[in-house]
């Protein structure tokens, strides 16, 4: 008892920096929703910014266009990821150049990312002044509108390619020797390329892959930079508007602004909770009951 | 388990105390800071006596960044100005004025009634009224100030703020035109009237964009297209009014709508602020841009960002302009120094350096006719680059800007109307 007592404070103290983590997200969505019932200045109880997102073309504009952007983003950056992994799962120095690539990139910072992509696939940008010098087109209007277009293109191309070297990091962490031994034995006994990926490297690198997909899922949804700086005007993506409205001239599009950043909390909470039902899922498919 | 009961009562007891003591810091921290609202107050004090406190303070100017004029302006003869009457000045640059309105007004849901991070703000129409509203000005200072007495005090734009009375809680500082900006090189004869400009417009599709309010710039010029009547609408009411608006909004949103397949972009998108279309003017993705500060215009020429040819023009029929002016926060920590400061920002010397070439550009706000002699004729003297609006054309055919109360529901207006219309 004595002796189990010391170790369970210790836990706690171990834990203290995440739970206080945790709490200070906590009490700003509490903050926000507290924000979000009440007037510009913060007084009085009121339901009505709720009422008027209800009303308002942002969200219905900016909910289903930031849900596009977020699932678009994870499917594609996880899709890639495996693809990678998968390609060069097979040779030592092939992982270790991979991991030190996708860590580079991890490295540059999201409104880099952004800055780059914009200069790169805008109007006037690089590839712009490229095709016009091999003749294929007359001038900027004639290129895609990659940036700011109706399609959101350069947002998505900025976050598959901040995030798939995050996957693939995450990806690199499971794929321990023993998967590897796995497939080995896989292969010995027949199977192709593909049931193997389906009955072994998949199951096995499954919750690594759904926790990635989570994170990069709730990061790209709730991200405000690269949506501000290349996307188009209207529909804006749900944190942009969010920042906007908070930003206004008006003091009483506070408390909308604020219920945006609620709705913003709760996608990412159910998120959160698909994910971790379906990881439980997982590990129990795994572990057996 | 009783080892362990005390053990952690014993941590919960520390904790508990540690807590207690936090929470009667606090307490103690907000009962200073209730005390110090009295500080709220206008200064019931003479000039020298206020100089005196002010010697030694750092006043935290918070401005708008994305103008180098203004900033070297600041940097290089503000601040050493000001250091000759033992103040410092520590320029805060924000990417909208509305950030400096947020801090304060955060101060203020935190309690803080004094010792406020901001100090001073160069500020604009629609934040002068959203921090009016909210209480968040000092106000009841200009008679101390020895630099008012070269102000008209009859001009409508020195008693009114985007139609939001001045009432003793600003200091004038700045004057501004709304234009448009062209390269001569490639469209010698800009369109002479608002009409021929969207005539223009429709017969160069693709040329010309405006950046999507609520941008600064981008507001003013839908703001210009409905007083400028260009779309065939009434004149508009100075006052907002849920009525007025009705009246005049339909016809221009009409008048954009029509505008949009011949934009940038077809209209699909806009550039998301000034700073946004500068680049496809400098690009040459457009043929023309504009701004609420032609000042800033021969700068951007000498840094080479546009081209020498680059010239601003001014429609016949007009365009809006308004006056820009320094607030202090009722809870500035250094509201003394930024008094001062904001007095010596409207000297005539400051005022000539910031109009003179080489310097900012920007145009004074002082009464010409109140100067004493010597700042008259060195005032008359001043030469205007050829990139730029001379100050006596400032003021022709300048429009009193809207009430404030119109800035919010016709950016709104455009969002729904404009920007989310397919």
């Amino acid at each position: 008892m004595t002796v189990r007592t010391p170790s369970r404070t210790r836990g706690l103290l171990l834990a203290a920096p995440a739970l206080a983590v945790v709490g200070f997200a906590a009490a700003a969505l509490l903050l926000a929703a507290r924000g979000s019932l009440a007037d510009g200045l913060g007084r009085g109880w009121s339901l009505s910014a709720y009422a008027d997102l209800l009303r308002d073309p942002a969200l219905t504009g900016s909910l289903p266009l930031s849900l596009k952007i977020a699932s678009l983003s994870t499917a594609v950056s996880a899709a890639t990821a495996l693809a990678v992994v998968g390609a060069v799962s097979g040779s030592r120095r092939g992982r270790a150049a991979l991991d030190a690539a996708a860590r580079a990139t991890l490295a540059v910072p999201h409104l880099l990312a952004a800055a780059a992509f914009g200069l790169l696939l805008s109007g006037a940008g690089l590839l712009s002044r490229l095709a016009r010098a091999a003749g294929w087109t007359d001038g900027p209007a004639d290129f895609p509108a990659l940036v700011g277009g109706p399609g959101h293109t350069a947002v998505l191309l900025t976050y598959v390619w901040k995030e798939a070297p995050f996957v693939t990091v995450m990806l690199l962490a499971a794929y321990t020797p023993a998967v590897r031994d796995l497939e080995t034995a896989a292969r010995t006994l027949g199977a192709g390329r593909l049931s193997r990926l389906r009955h072994v490297t998949l199951p096995l690198l499954a919750p690594a892959l759904t926790e990635a997909c989570l994170l990069v899922f709730a990061f790209t949804f709730a991200a405000y930079e690269i949506p501000a700086l290349l996307g188009a005007t209207a529909p804006r993506a749900l944190p942009v508007e969010a920042v906007g409205l908070y930003r206004s001239v008006e003091l009483g599009d506070r408390p909308g602004a604020l219920a945006l950043a609620v709705v913003i909390g709760l996608v990412i909470a159910l998120a959160a909770t698909a994910a971790a039902v379906v990881s439980r899922r997982l590990l129990r498919a795994r572990t057996g009951p | 388990m009783g080892i362990r009961t005390r053990h952690t009562g014993r941590r919960f007891g520390r904790v508990t105390a540690l807590a207690a003591g936090a929470v009667a810091a606090g307490l103690l921290t907000a009962a200073c800071s209730g005390t110090g609202a009295g500080r709220a107050e206008p200064p019931a004090k003479d000039w020298a006596g206020l100089r005196a406190e002010a010697r030694g303070q750092t006043v935290n100017l918070f401005m708008y960044g994305g103008d180098e004029g203004a900033n070297s302006f600041v940097d290089e003869e503000v601040a050493p100005a000001a250091e000759k009457l033992g103040i410092t000045v520590r320029r805060v640059p924000v990417a909208d004025t509305q950030d400096a309105v947020q801090k304060i007004l955060g101060d203020q849901r935190a309690g803080k009634d004094s010792g406020g991070a901001v100090d001073l703000v160069w500020v604009n129409g629609e934040n002068f009224r959203t921090g009016k509203q909210a209480g968040l000005w000092l106000c009841g200072y200009t008679g101390l100030m020895p630099n008012q007495k070269y102000l008209d005090r009859s001009d409508p734009t020195l008693t009114q703020d985007f139609g939001t009375p001045v009432d003793d809680c600003e200091t004038p500082w700045n004057r501004a035109r709304f234009a448009f900006v062209h390269d001569s090189a490639r469209l010698p004869q800009p369109p002479r009237t608002t009409a021929a400009l969207i005539e223009w417009i429709k017969k160069n599709p693709g040329r010309f964009t405006y950046p999507a309010p609520p941008d600064f710039t981008g507001s003013a010029f839908v703001r210009h297209l409905l007083t400028a009547g260009a779309a065939g609408t009434r004149p508009v009411p100075a006052e907002y009014g849920e009525d007025a608006y009705d009246a005049v909004a339909p016809a221009l949103w009409k008048e954009l709508n029509a505008l949009k397949p011949a934009l940038w972009r077809q209209g699909t998108t806009h550039p998301k602020d000034q700073s946004a279309l500068d680049d496809l003017f400098a690009d040459g993705e457009v043929d023309m841009t504009m701004t609420y500060n032609p000042a800033g215009v021969p700068a951007l020429v000498d840094k080479g960002r546009f081209p020498a040819t680059t010239r601003v023009f001014v429609p016949e029929d007009g365009t809006l302009g308004n006056t820009s002016y320094l607030a202090v926060p009722r809870n500035a920590a250094h509201r003394e120094a930024a008094l001062v400061l904001s007095d010596l920002m409207l000297s005539p010397e400051l005022q000539y350096a910031k109009a003179r070439p080489g310097g900012w550009g920007a145009y004074p706000v002082l009464d010409q006719d109140r100067l004493p002699e010597e700042w008259r004729r060195k005032f008359a003297a001043l030469t205007t680059p050829e990139t730029m609006l001379p100050a006596e054309e400032l003021s022709r055919g300048a429009r009193p800007e809207l009430s404030g109360d119109w800035v919010g529901p016709l950016d709104k207006g455009w969002k729904r109307e404009v920007a989310s219309a397919s």
